[in-house]
């Protein structure tokens, strides 16, 4: 147990696939191979030309709150280095347990498989669209006041 | 009673990490239910994760124990640290929501089926979480 902090970790296959970087993370999350994953990582985004970052957590069944916290900064330092990020494959116990431990959720994006990673990534430009128009729809109070005053007058 | 039992000795990351996969192994021929396996992983995490950070050394203990009407699984998590000064506060959400502050004790308690703790600055602390298992 005296090298175990001089030990590689295990290493995360990263592939670029349609332009995207794909993280395949298989292993347990721990705080060693977290920092050496987003060394490799970021250093991997500086060197290559990619359109988003896919982190694949398929293979991980169990994220804490600490490792968590861990990806959760990954993913502001790949938005600092002007690129996008998806969490792919979540696990159902995972999802359970976090939601259980009450983890900040509010900054999560995710999606079930590589492939609707890809079709996000691909056509992020129209969704962001859609979601404009639902906004600009919604009534604000303003138009609410004026809706039910003009039904008083109508009375 | 029969028990079926597991011991760890608990003092740094590489200590929890062996805790936790060896804890899922345990569950996973007790229970074939992911969720549940995953839950338990998640609370040997969570509480041996507080051994290292708050105690410094301390044990886990994950068993299996037949009561008369259910199979459940038993984690331990003690230690003779500092103790914790205010247990209610711990035990109150917004001491330890969002992040890696607290220590999480109010999620394990959602994690698990029963909870217990106990703690004081003599004796440490002693944190006793159960999961039912269904079927037996």
């Amino acid at each position: 147990m005296a090298d175990k902090h001089t030990q590689n970790y295990q290493k995360v296959p990263l592939q670029v696939t349609h332009g995207y970087l794909v993280a395949s993370i298989q292993v347990y999350l721990d705080e060693h191979m977290l920092a050496g994953f987003r060394d490799d990582l970021l250093s991997e985004i500086r060197d290559s030309d990619i359109d988003g970052v896919i982190l694949d957590v398929s293979g991980v069944s169990i994220i804490d709150r600490t490792s968590f916290a861990s990806l959760m900064k990954i993913r502001s330092m790949i938005s600092l280095m002007g690129t996008r990020s998806v969490l792919v494959g979540i696990k159902a116990g995972v999802a359970a347990s976090l939601i259980d431990l009450d983890v900040d959720l509010s900054r999560v994006d995710a999606v079930l498989q590589l492939e609707d990673a890809f079709e996000l990534f691909d056509g992020e430009t129209g969704h962001l669209e859609t979601i404009e128009e639902e906004i600009d729809t919604e009534p604000d109070e303003e138009q609410v006041a004026l809706i039910d005053e003009g039904a008083i007058e109508d009375e | 009673m029969k028990t079926n039992e597991l011991r760890f000795h608990i003092a740094s990351e590489f200590d929890v990490k062996l805790a936790v996969l060896q804890a899922g192994k345990f569950a996973s021929a007790i229970d074939s239910n992911e969720t549940v396996v995953q839950k338990i992983m998640t609370t040997v995490s969570e509480l041996a994760q507080n051994i290292v950070k708050y105690a410094g050394v301390g044990h886990i203990h994950v068993r299996k124990i037949c009561r008369s009407d259910i199979v459940v699984i038993e984690i331990i998590a003690e230690d003779t640290g500092p103790g914790i000064r205010n247990i209610e506060l711990a035990m109150g959400d917004n001491f330890s929501s969002g992040g890696t502050l607290g220590l999480g004790l109010p999620g394990v308690k959602r994690l698990m089926d029963e909870f217990h703790i106990e703690s004081n600055a003599k004796d440490g602390t002693s944190v006793t979480a159960v999961k039912w298992i269904h079927d037996k």
